[in-house]
Formats: structure tokens, C-alpha cells, sequence
């Protein structure tokens, strides 16, 4: 089980959280996340501190300082190790103020803090509750990374192995609370797990101890058929497949790094995502079968903000090679693509970006792809619909529907992808009929009536 | 290449031996030059970084039990002194333990920790977390030879490394213990297990405490290597069900039918393990005294069984030795089609 930062906000929450352990009886594994908002103030904290601000950098650290001693005090634990990570924390950063400067090495460290404060709090109420229970770290627990800091990746059987030897020993008698984001390298420096790191450890944990469901329990109810505030109807679903849950973790009210299903699939664990404010709803599970239901579309997602760039020329046609040029200028710029089309004459070349890299990526296309390209055009203030679903493979007749559907509210569609896997079908619209698409299609593939 | 030895029980000091015999051969075929910068046994150690003489350390440890006393001693001790110590290779031939995989295990990955290779004979670290190690070497992209743990008297590793290449392994199935072979082959001659046990212990097969053997870890620890090489399992020993010989009874009905009781490890699809089984006596893998055998069965070619000598110290000791020779192979662009 893991519990999101999102529902960490004061002490109540953690009294919660353990009520709701203490009422399970099986074996189990806790994965814990920062408290809401203290990864992005220790960030803050690093950055504060390497750039020297000694005054700025004092005050945040007070201020985490202050709110988790606070939260010690309101559950009336006693809070020692808390307070000597928090001293830790502190030598660190006047360490930093004195070099003025940092490495990603220190920043990860710096990073962890948050779950081992959150996961030591809840391992000493527990325990003040009469439940056996021990706090480990990431690394602790099992998990070795590579030495990429910031984003780390996981050594897999490294890491199976290790969290196996470690804590099946320990579920004997006790309830393991570990911290989520942090692993270590090989030589033990702490690394973190970047984005939704909390997710991957949970579901590194959940696969390799063969457990019989990870749970992730956030303050959405799930995977939906579209984001509410756009649909008024909008469902969860309740039974995803995992290469659906990679299409639909893009969108949505909680975007998703899909990198935590990775691990989960080759030993088929199935993960349940569930809202801990409202633990009525079963929420989505995501597994190796997915639904059975035979809907051919099961959700629609879309994204605003992003803007379509445009290459064209007659000198592009048959010549090899001017598309992993365009790429190589994107690529080391960091300018993340989206979507791509090609038509098939080779005069032009379309992708999708991020609308804050997209006069970055014009501008640096034309200075150094300027005289291949007779033209670089952009189209600003875009939205992206994908209609999601595996059961759209193999049936004819999808596409077809979908875009009579949008056609027949008078929205014009300005690009268009689908990848051979047949998972889904992307297209790109003005932005302000974004909303509106989403609704013709969630209509049109009767999505509010969906069962399963 | 300079070396550290670890360890000077019956292995590292064939491998003493060994080098000094073969060194002219390894120059002049290989251009290998080994050179041996420290030397640990359990209580002592000697480092020189220019290089040490072989035949001093053997001697001296044969007629003194231990290297004090030797001019380049140190005191710097397993760990430390496999940090502190500049070469390219360790050189592991601590005993084997299944519970920890200590000394071994450490010492391994203090090798990994600052860019040494490792050529070992410890089936302890393998047995325990062979993916993990295979896996954190790569990442690192340093050698992790270990042919001296399975068959050093045949080359079971590197039959499935090298021999059986892109083919399918469904299924494992062999004898892997020397030792327990020949306590069931002179029980079939009618000997009680203890005064069977009691012969291999003269013979020098079997150790002081043959609790190892005769309870099958060694066995499954073999095959955990074999199984994650050539079938691509994830296997610990800990996935092994393991049920060794002690308190086996042969019955001569069996004997009379023409069937065999063989310690049989295997590993297949639906698992992985370790006990006595009755075969016939002319399955490939029925084999007597202290030989091993072992079949591969590989989806398109079928069966191939490798029987040979179980592992003793020379056994051993030249299986270290091909390693070595592998992996100047490997680290260098000459010489690799030799």
C-alpha cells in the first residue's frame, strides 16, 4: 500500500492512515510519500542553499522544521529521530552555504528527506499504537539504483533480490514502512526516482514480494473515462490493462509518470488506485487482463497548451536523413516531442510541443535547419485529443467515428496520429474546441454508461 | 594483469600452483602476464606492487600454515585490503557459505565498488544473489567470471555460455555433488550411509563437516548458476525446494530392477529442486562414484549431458585459470580469435 503526498496534509491524515492499517489483517508492505508540498520545499531548500541565500534557505528550514515537529506533537509521539534527520538536514545545508554550491549527488540527498520524515512519523505512531512496526529507507528496504541522480533507474534483479532478503524476513512480525522516491547506488549514495517515484517503489515492492495487489491510494477516485471538469458525466473505469493505463497517464486529473508500470508487468501484479478520502469506491485496477466490457473506446484525454511545428519544403522529398536531423536539433535542445506525422509525399513534417518550447524549437530549427526547410510555421494555443482503448484493435471503422463525431460539431482537425499498436487514436484541434471534442467523443462512444 | 588472491585453502593454492607452471604457457599463447600484488589467507597477508613470487607464498604457507612472517606482510585485512590494494582482478577462493555469502560476498563487491574484476570460485554470493551481482557488474561494465563454481573439472559454464548460444534450455537435470554420488554408489554396494560417509571422508572427497554436501545446498547452489544461465531464471536458493540424502535408505528391490538413487537437482518450468530420485541405471545421469553429470535440454537440439570428474582443488584451479585467460581476451581487442 502507498500513501500519496496528496493525502498528507496534518496529523489527522496520518491518524488515519494508521486506523486504516491497524484494520487490515493481511501482510503488508507501506510505502509512504512527503507530506504534501515538502519535496518542493526541500527543492527549494537546495537550490536556496547552493545558490548561498543563507537567510531564505534558514527560513524554509525552519518552516519544515517547524510542521513536522508540530505534526509529532499533535500525535503525541515522541519524535527523535525525526529530530535528528531534521539536524541532519540542517548540517547539510549549512554545509552547502559555506561551499555555495552543489552537485545532483547532494541535491537527491537532500530530496529524500521528505518520505523518511513522513515514513518515521508514521513507523513511531504505529508502534506508540501497540503495531510492530519499522521505518526503512528506499535503499534500506532493497532498492539500487544507476547513478543517474535526479532520475534514477532501478537495477531489477538487483533490486528483487534486495527487497525480497529484506523484507520478507521482516513481514513475519512486523509492519515495514518505507519511504518512497529514494533507492541507492551501488556504492550507497541515496539517488531518487524522479516524478511519481513514490509509485515505483510501491510497485517494485508489490512485484517483487509476488504481493497479491499494490494499492495506491491518492485523493482521485481513479482512472476516468475524461477529466470531470470537462465532462459532467465522466466515469471511473474500473478495469484498465496496462498498456491502456501508459495512454491515459498522460492526461487526466493526476498525471502519472507511467514508468511505475513497468515492473508491474512482467509478473502481472495488478495495482489498484484508490481514493483514501472516499473509500466507498473500489477505484480502477490495472492488470494484465484489463476490462472484458468490449468497448472499442474506453477513455478520452486531452491536453492543452501545446502548439504543432511545421517543417516544409520540396527539397525534404526523398532525401534521407531530414527527419533525424530535425529530431538531433530538437533532442539536444531537451525539446520533449509529442505527437508526429509525415505525409506521405515527404514535403512536410509535423510534431507536436510543449507551447512554452515551441518558438525556442522554431527558432533554433531555422538558424540551423533554415536553408533545408522553406518553411518553419507554427500553430500556437492547440489542444490534443486522444481517444484511448486496446479494444480499438483490429475493428474497422473507429477512426471513421471518431472523427464523424468531431466533424459534426464544425471542429476542424489540424493533425493526426495513431501508432501501429492501435491503442489509440491522437489528433490536434484549436484550442478552444479542445473541451468540445472531448464531450463529441465521450458522447459518441457512450463512455457515461460504461460498466466496467 | 595484476591479481589479489583471496584465500589459501585447497583451491588457492592449486591455483599457486598452477600459475607457476603454466606461466611460460600463458605469456607465450596469450600474452597474459599474471602478476600477484596481495595475498590473504583467513589470518594473514602479503602486498607487493611490484609483484610477489608464487612459489615463496606457497611454500611458506604449506610449511607455516600461514604467511606471517613473510617480508611484504601487511595488516590490512579482507575488505580494506582488497580497497586499498591498485589491480585489475580478485582472484575469490574463500569457502563457500549458503547462509551469508560471507567473506566472499563483501569481498566481491568491495572488487565492484572500486572497478576491479572478479574471476571466483565462491558458490556462497551466487547462490544468494547471482541475478543482483550479474546485473550490478554489467552496470558497471566490469567481468564477473565464476566457471570455478559449477563443474571445474568440466566446463558446464561455459558449455552454456558458449555451446549452446541462442537455443531455448526448457529444462535442467543433473548429478552436481561429487561427494553425496559416491556415499549413494557405495550404498548400492551395500555400505550403511554413515561408513559411506565415513570412506569419502578418507578419500578426501567429502569435508569435515559435509553437512553442505549431504544436505543438498551445494548442489542447488550449482544449480541456481546453471538454471540463470541457461534458461534465464531469476532463481536464489531460497526458490530451491531442497531435501538433501541424509537418512536415505536404498531398497534392494529397486537395485534389482536395474534403477539407480541419485541426488537429482533439476530445474524446469514448474520449479526448481533438489532430492533423491530413483532412475534407471542407464539414464546418462546415473553415473557412479564422485563423477557429475548434468543434461541440458534444449528446445530444438535435445538432450546434451556432459558427465566428467567432480570438482577437486586442480579442477578448480584451471577452471580459474581459463577465466583468466577469458578475460585478457576480453579486455583486450588482440588475441580474441585465438
Amino acid at each position: 500500500m502507498k500513501f500519496g503526498g496528496s493525502i498528507l496534509e496534518g496529523s489527522k491524515d496520518f491518524m488515519e492512515i494508521s486506523d486504516y492499517i491497524m484494520e487490515q489483517s493481511e501482510r503488508r508492505v507501506i510505502v509512504i510519500s512527503a507530506i504534501k508540498g515538502v519535496t518542493d520545499s526541500l527543492l527549494k531548500l537546495h537550490s536556496l542553499a547552493a545558490s548561498g541565500d543563507e537567510t531564505n534557505a534558514s527560513k524554509v528550514l525552519s518552516d519544515l522544521e517547524e510542521m513536522h515537529l508540530r505534526v509529532c506533537e499533535e500525535l503525541g509521539i515522541r519524535c527523535e529521530d525525526v529530530r535528528k534527520d531534521l539536524d541532519k538536514l540542517e548540517r547539510i545545508v549549512r554545509g552547502m552555504l559555506y561551499l555555495g554550491e552543489s552537485t545532483p549527488r547532494v541535491r537527491d540527498l537532500i530530496a529524500s528527506f521528505g518520505e523518511n520524515l513522513s515514513g518515521k512519523i508514521l513507523a513511531g505512531l504505529l508502534r506508540d499504537r501497540g503495531v510492530n512496526s519499522r521505518f526503512l529507507t528506499g535503499g534500506e528496504a532493497g532498492i539500487v539504483t544507476d547513478e543517474c541522480y535526479g532520475n534514477a533507474n532501478p537495477l531489477i534483479k538487483a533490486t528483487r533480490i534486495y527487497l525480497r532478503t529484506r523484507l520478507l524476513p521482516l513481514l513475519e512480525d512486523t509492519v515495514p514502512i518505507v519511504a518512497g522516491f529514494s533507492g541507492v547506488t551501488m556504492l550507497g549514495k541515496i539517488t531518487t526516482l524522479g516524478r511519481g517515484g513514490s509509485d515505483l517503489t510501491a510497485v517494485l515492492i508489490g512485484s517483487s514480494l509476488s504481493a497479491r495487489e499494490v494499492c495506491l491510494w491518492t485523493d482521485v477516485d481513479g482512472l476516468m473515462t475524461a477529466d470531470p471538469k470537462v465532462v459532467r458525466d465522466a466515469r471511473v473505469l474500473k478495469n484498465v490493462s496496462y498498456s491502456e493505463a501508459i495512454e491515459m497517464s498522460h492526461f487526466g486529473a493526476k498525471r502519472m509518470n507511467p514508468r511505475f508500470l513497468e515492473p508491474a508487468m512482467p509478473t502481472k501484479t495488478p495495482i489498484r488506485i484508490r481514493n483514501f478520502r472516499n473509500r466507498e469506491c473500489e477505484g480502477t485496477l490495472i492488470s494484465e487482463r484489463g476490462s472484458s466490457s468490449g468497448s472499442v473506446v474506453r477513455a478520452i484525454g486531452m491536453k492543452k497548451g501545446v502548439s504543432i511545428l511545421t517543417v516544409r519544403g520540396a527539397r525534404m522529398v526523398g532525401r534521407p536523413g531530414i527527419a533525424h536531423m530535425l529530431f538531433k536539433v530538437l533532442g539536444e535542445s531537451y525539446i520533449n516531442v509529442g505527437m508526429i506525422s509525415q505525409s506521405i509525399s515527404e514535403s512536410d513534417i509535423s510534431v507536436l510541443l510543449d507551447s512554452s518550447a515551441a518558438e525556442r524549437a522554431r527558432g533554433l530549427v531555422e538558424a540551423r535547419l533554415g536553408t533545408l526547410f522553406r518553411e518553419v510555421l507554427i500553430e500556437r494555443d492547440c489542444a490534443a485529443v486522444a481517444a484511448i482503448g486496446s479494444g480499438m484493435r483490429g475493428i474497422p471503422g473507429v477512426a471513421a467515428r471518431v472523427f464523424r463525431a468531431v466533424a459534426e460539431r464544425g471542429i476542424n482537425v489540424k493533425m493526426i496520429a495513431q501508432g501501429s499498436s492501435e491503442l489509440s487514436i491522437s489528433f490536434v484541434v484549436n484550442g478552444s474546441d479542445g473541451e468540445e471534442a472531448v464531450r463529441a467523443l465521450h458522447e459518441e462512444f457512450e463512455l457515461s454508461k460504461i460498466e466496467d | 594483469m595484476r591479481m589479489i588472491l583471496m584465500g589459501l585453502g585447497v583451491v588457492g593454492r592449486s591455483f599457486l600452483r598452477t600459475l607457476i607452471e603454466k606461466s611460460p604457457e600463458l605469456r607465450l599463447k596469450y600474452g597474459l602476464n599474471p602478476t600477484l600484488v596481495a595475498v590473504a589467507d583467513s589470518s594473514s597477508a602479503v602486498q607487493d606492487e611490484r609483484g610477489l613470487d608464487p612459489k615463496e607464498i606457497l611454500d611458506l604457507k604449506v610449511r607455516k600454515g600461514s604467511l606471517s612472517g613473510h617480508a611484504r606482510e601487511v595488516g590490512m585485512r579482507g575488505v580494506e585490503l582488497i580497497r586499498g590494494v591498485d589491480a585489475e582482478v580478485l582472484i575469490d577462493v574463500t569457502p563457500s557459505n549458503f547462509k551469508t555469502g560471507e567473506p566472499s560476498l563483501s569481498y566481491i563487491k568491495a572488487a565492484l565498488n572500486t572497478g576491479k574484476h572478479v574471476i571466483t570460485a565462491s558458490k556462497g554470493p551466487f547462490a544468494l544473489e547471482m541475478p543482483a551481482l550479474i546485473e550490478m557488474f554489467q552496470e558497471s561494465g566490469l567481468h564477473l567470471l565464476f566457471s570455478g563454481t559449477v563443474g571445474g573439472g568440466v566446463p558446464f559454464v561455459r558449455f552454456v555460455r558458449k555451446c549452446l548460444i541462442g537455443e531455448r534450455v526448457l529444462a535442467i537435470k543433473g548429478v552436481l555433488n561429487g561427494t553425496t554420488n559416491y556415499i549413494l554408489t557405495r550404498m548400492e554396494a551395500g555400505l550403511s550411509f554413515e561408513s559411506a560417509l565415513r570412506e569419502a571422508q578418507e578419500l578426501g572427497y567429502a569435508e569435515a563437516d559435509p553437512s553442505n554436501d549431504i544436505d543438498g545446498l551445494d548442489s542447488a547452489a550449482k544449480l541456481v548458476i546453471l538454471s540463470n544461465l541457461a534458461m534465464e531464471t531469476d532463481l536464489t536458493i531460497r526458490d530451491v525446494e531442497i531435501k538433501g540424502i541424509r537418512g536415505v535408505e536404498i531398497d534392494r528391490k529397486i537395485l534389482e530392477e536395474g534403477k539407480s538413487v541419485r541426488l537429482i537437482a533439476s530445474s524446469e518450468e514448474s520449479g526448481a529442486r533438489v532430492r533423491p530420485e530413483i532412475i534407471e541405471r542407464t539414464d546418462p545421469l546415473a553415473v557412479s562414484g564422485a563423477l557429475n553429470a548434468v543434461s541440458f535440454f534444449a528446445e530444438s537440439s535435445g538432450r546434451h549431458t556432459l558427465i566428467g570428474k567432480g570438482a577437486g582443488g586442480d579442477e578448480t584451479a584451471m577452471a580459474l585459470i581459463r577465466d583468466l585467460v577469458e578475460l585478457r581476451m576480453s579486455l583486450s581487442e588482440v588475441g580474441a580469435c585465438l
